[in-house]
């Protein structure tokens, strides 16, 4: 069964239909990406997977639990890294950590804490407050705050913004460990080079509506073709044909292309 | 330049309205319509004050009714000049600072004057617009109850704006100064030490800068003694509020020598004024001042008290899930130096207004006791307004962008809407009961008006509150600079409107009762006492309920405000 099951889902602002019946399922143990040019409606399918966002029609599930009826037991076993890190600039490093915890219901979480701060280089920062932490360190500390309960599905939009070389490192690593953990990563990107270095699955969508979705090896048939390609050249199709758009959405592809072979 | 800058604010402004949708406007106008109630109110009150002023001791006595009106514009002046040059620091460290165009234009082929004036005018706009809504009424309503007319309001407008123009530039001036010797965010910190100077600096200043003594510089050698005793008097000739209170008396009795003479004053303290913010803001002003030091550094007074052991042994008394939250409410508000700063005002003024009550002659009669303590309990009421207008209805706003946390958390919109009003009630509770219970132990009431008044005080402080938490999740302003930018936004302003009203409401249900209690010698705990007792514990009841209510509704669309288009 998917863990994560996304059912005929439509999301409305008003008058304007950002996402449009989309149909997606992913599986634990995975990574999938979700790619799509800037305004496709990446973001907002991902803020109604972990419920910050509800969906105008249809459904989403994780682990079975609806994201709106059962949205407590969803939450629970979901952590999310939003593209921003707005964090509240008045606690301490690990006073928001320990915010994180408490509203997991975590117990004896202080060495986890550390452990994976750490990890991500953050440790002596812990006890200064957020407002004067870098963006990347702010990244970090969204990072860890949520991997930090255990979730069973990790939700990242945007995941190296602002992160340099050995944090970005060190994040890779993290989602690689995760899936053989039995995680589903579920990360949208604009790197599309990070998606074919990470992702089992992607899922392309455009102007709210899915246009491709499949195994990275399927949709890789020719070994020489780059992900980059494949993605502007589907992006094109869906252009009228004819139009400037298509043209230039065309002439990127046709770039992607070439530059493969220098 | 300037008039470029000027006219992409005004875009932004015009495509902002006519960009929103229904329900926005909608609200628009019923904050136009409360802005009207209030104005017609303001209006309306001032107009029986003067009212009663005017008719003191007969007409033979006219001279100490025009003393009162005197006195009192001249305290209303000051205390609106002090709260304007309060107000303009905390809006100019923002607006100089921590605006998102500083970027923007400290990278743009831009003269540093073109900046400043731009930032000027943001700053005045921002801090100085509320005087224009709070001061006409009680122009209109003085011109009214002494049968002026209205035709001297242009030149009294004018008096305004020449009168707002140095509490603005003075208090940019020290923004700028303070923030050339520390960071930005120390600067912040030091807001808290002006406020309590500001009331002594402020009037001293202005003697120094007073015209009479530019031309007679020996009377600066007077006695320090009689010199501050005279600066002490709110009616001091050369404080700005006495010359705006002259302005408008001599415009409204189309007195136009004396007008102009008092305009003329004016108009010397604010060139002198914007002069000394011109050139602080030209030899001291830099874009790129960091804002904070030592990453590790706690504020001066958190380094003295230590918030987080309070707030941690508060959060242990709420469930494991809760007690994060309450930890974060608490601390977060006691870090903030604005927030802390007007904390301490407020407690200041508070101090004075037991010590006044203690010092008050308690052998005057019991029914005049009576009445001291029931004026006091309004008092308690517009007190607590104010305190909730800046810490309870800006909460849900203060979320903001950092809103992605919880709503992503498994935390149950119920728990948390009681969570935010419990953190905001519990405090205000608190110290609404001790102001209560004090002033009524100094004024020497009996048990019987203390119990039912500290019910009453209850009462007023949970509606006030739970009314802050449902107008802070319906009318919120997440793209403010600071909180007092929060408080004067129009949902600050409808929820003032709405708790002033609530808090009047309440008064003039427990007048009848206590005019039995003053007059009659019956005691307060009668029927007719305690059927008003009832009627106000249960309109609170209904009042708190209805607001956590559409505070809950309001938290599921919360998040569509913030993150949706």
């Amino acid at each position: 069964m998917a863990l994560l099951e996304i059912h005929r889902v439509s999301k409305q602002f008003g008058s304007k239909t950002i996402i449009s019946s989309l149909d997606l399922n992913a599986e634990e143990g995975s990574i999938f990406g979700f790619l799509g040019p800037n305004g496709a409606g990446k973001t907002t399918t991902i803020r109604m997977i972990v419920g910050i966002l509800r969906p105008t029609e249809g459904k989403i599930s994780i682990s079975g639990y609806d994201t709106v009826e059962d949205a407590i037991q969803a939450k629970m076993i979901t952590g999310y890294i939003p593209d921003a890190p707005y964090l509240y600039p008045k606690l301490t490093g690990y006073e928001y950590l320990e915010l994180v915890a408490h509203l997991y219901g975590l117990k004896n979480f202080k060495k986890r804490i550390f452990t994976l701060a750490e990890r991500f280089d953050l440790a002596g920062s812990l006890e200064y407050f957020i407002d004067s932490y870098s963006f990347g360190m702010r990244q970090k500390l969204s990072i860890i705050g949520a991997v930090l309960p255990n979730p069973k599905l990790v939700v990242v939009d945007e995941p190296l913004i602002g992160l340099d070389p050995p944090a970005a490192r060190t994040v890779k690593d993290l989602f690689i460990e995760l899936k053989k953990d039995g995680v589903l990563v579920f990360m949208s990107t604009h790197f599309l080079e990070i998606a074919e270095l990470l992702c089992d699955r992607v899922g392309i969508i455009d102007r709210g509506e899915l246009a491709s979705v499949g195994r990275l090896d399927e949709l890789m048939k020719n070994k020489n073709t780059r992900l980059e390609e494949i993605f502007l050249r589907l992006l094109a199709e869906r252009r009228e044909e004819g139009s400037d758009e298509r043209r230039r959405w065309e002439a990127l592809a046709d770039a992607a292309g070439r530059s493969k072979t220098c | 330049m300037l008039s470029s800058l000027l006219k992409a604010e005004l875009k932004n402004w015009f495509s902002f309205i006519r960009h929103s949708n229904f329900e926005d406007k909608l609200r628009g106008l019923l904050f136009v319509g409360l802005i009207a109630l209030f104005f017609i109110s303001a209006e309306y009150l001032s107009f029986r004050i003067f009212t009663a002023f005017s008719s003191v001791g007969g007409i033979t006595l006219e001279f100490i009714a025009m003393a009162l009106t005197m006195r009192s514009l001249s305290l209303f002046f000051l205390i609106i000049m002090a709260l304007l040059f309060f107000g303009t620091m905390i809006a100019a460290i923002d607006a100089l600072y921590f605006d998102s165009d500083i970027d923007f234009l400290a990278s743009k082929p831009i003269s540093k004057n073109t900046v400043l004036l731009k930032k000027f005018i943001q700053i005045y706009l921002t801090s100085a617009w509320i005087v224009f809504i709070v001061v006409p009424p009680v122009m209109l309503g003085y011109s009214r109850a002494y049968g002026l007319g209205y035709s001297h309001l242009p030149l009294s407008i004018l008096a305004l704006f020449l009168f707002t123009i140095p509490a603005v530039s003075f208090a940019s001036s020290l923004v700028i100064f303070i923030v050339r010797f520390m960071t930005v965010d120390r600067a912040r910190e030091s807001v808290i030490g002006v406020g309590v100077v500001i009331s002594f600096a402020i009037v001293y200043l202005y003697r120094l800068l007073s015209p009479t003594n530019l031309f007679a510089p020996q009377r600066l050698l007077t006695d320090a003694t009689e010199y501050i005793q005279e600066l002490t008097l709110p009616l001091s000739e050369e404080l700005p509020s006495s010359m705006m209170t002259k302005a408008l008396l001599s415009a409204s009795a189309m007195k136009l020598d004396r007008y102009f003479i008092s305009l003329g004053q004016l108009l010397i303290y604010s060139s002198i004024a914007f002069t000394v913010f011109l050139l602080a803001g030209y030899f001291l002003f830099e874009t790129d001042r960091p804002v904070s030091g030592n990453a590790s550094s706690r504020g001066l007074i958190e380094r003295m008290v230590r918030f987080d052991s309070f707030a941690k042994y508060i959060s242990r008394l709420f469930p494991q899930r809760m007690s994060g939250l309450v930890y974060k409410e608490i601390v977060e508000n006691l870090r903030d130096p604005m927030q802390l700063s007007h904390l301490i005002l407020m407690a200041a003024i508070v101090a004075l207004h037991l010590a006044n009550l203690s010092e008050l002659p308690f052998e005057i009669h019991s029914s005049s006791k009576v009445l001291v303590a029931f004026l006091n309990l309004g008092l308690v009421g517009f007190l607590i307004a104010a305190v909730s207008v800046r810490f309870v209805f800006p909460a849900p706003s203060l979320e903001g962008t950092s809103f992605w946390r919880i709503a992503s958390s498994p935390v149950d919109s119920k728990n948390y809407v009681i969570l935010k009003f419990f953190v905001a009630a519990a405090p205000l509770t608190i110290f609404s009961l001790l102001i209560i219970a004090a002033s009524n132990s100094f004024i020497g009431v009996g048990m019987d008006l203390s119990l039912a008044w500290c019910i009453a005080s209850i009462s007023m402080t949970t509606a006030i509150s739970a009314m802050g938490i449902g107008i802070g999740f319906s009318m919120p302003s997440f793209h403010k600079q600071n909180v007092f930018e929060i408080s004067s936004s129009p949902g600050g302003i409808v929820f003032l409107i709405m708790s002033l009203l609530y808090a009047g409401g309440t008064i003039l249900i427990l007048v009848l009762p206590t005019y039995d209690a003053a007059f009659g010698n019956t005691s307060y705990l009668s029927l007719k006492g305690i059927t008003a007792l009832l009627i106000v514990i249960l309109s609170s009841l209904a009042i708190t309920s209805a607001s956590l209510k559409t505070a809950r509704m309001e938290f599921e669309r919360f998040t569509e405000k913030i993150y949706g288009l």
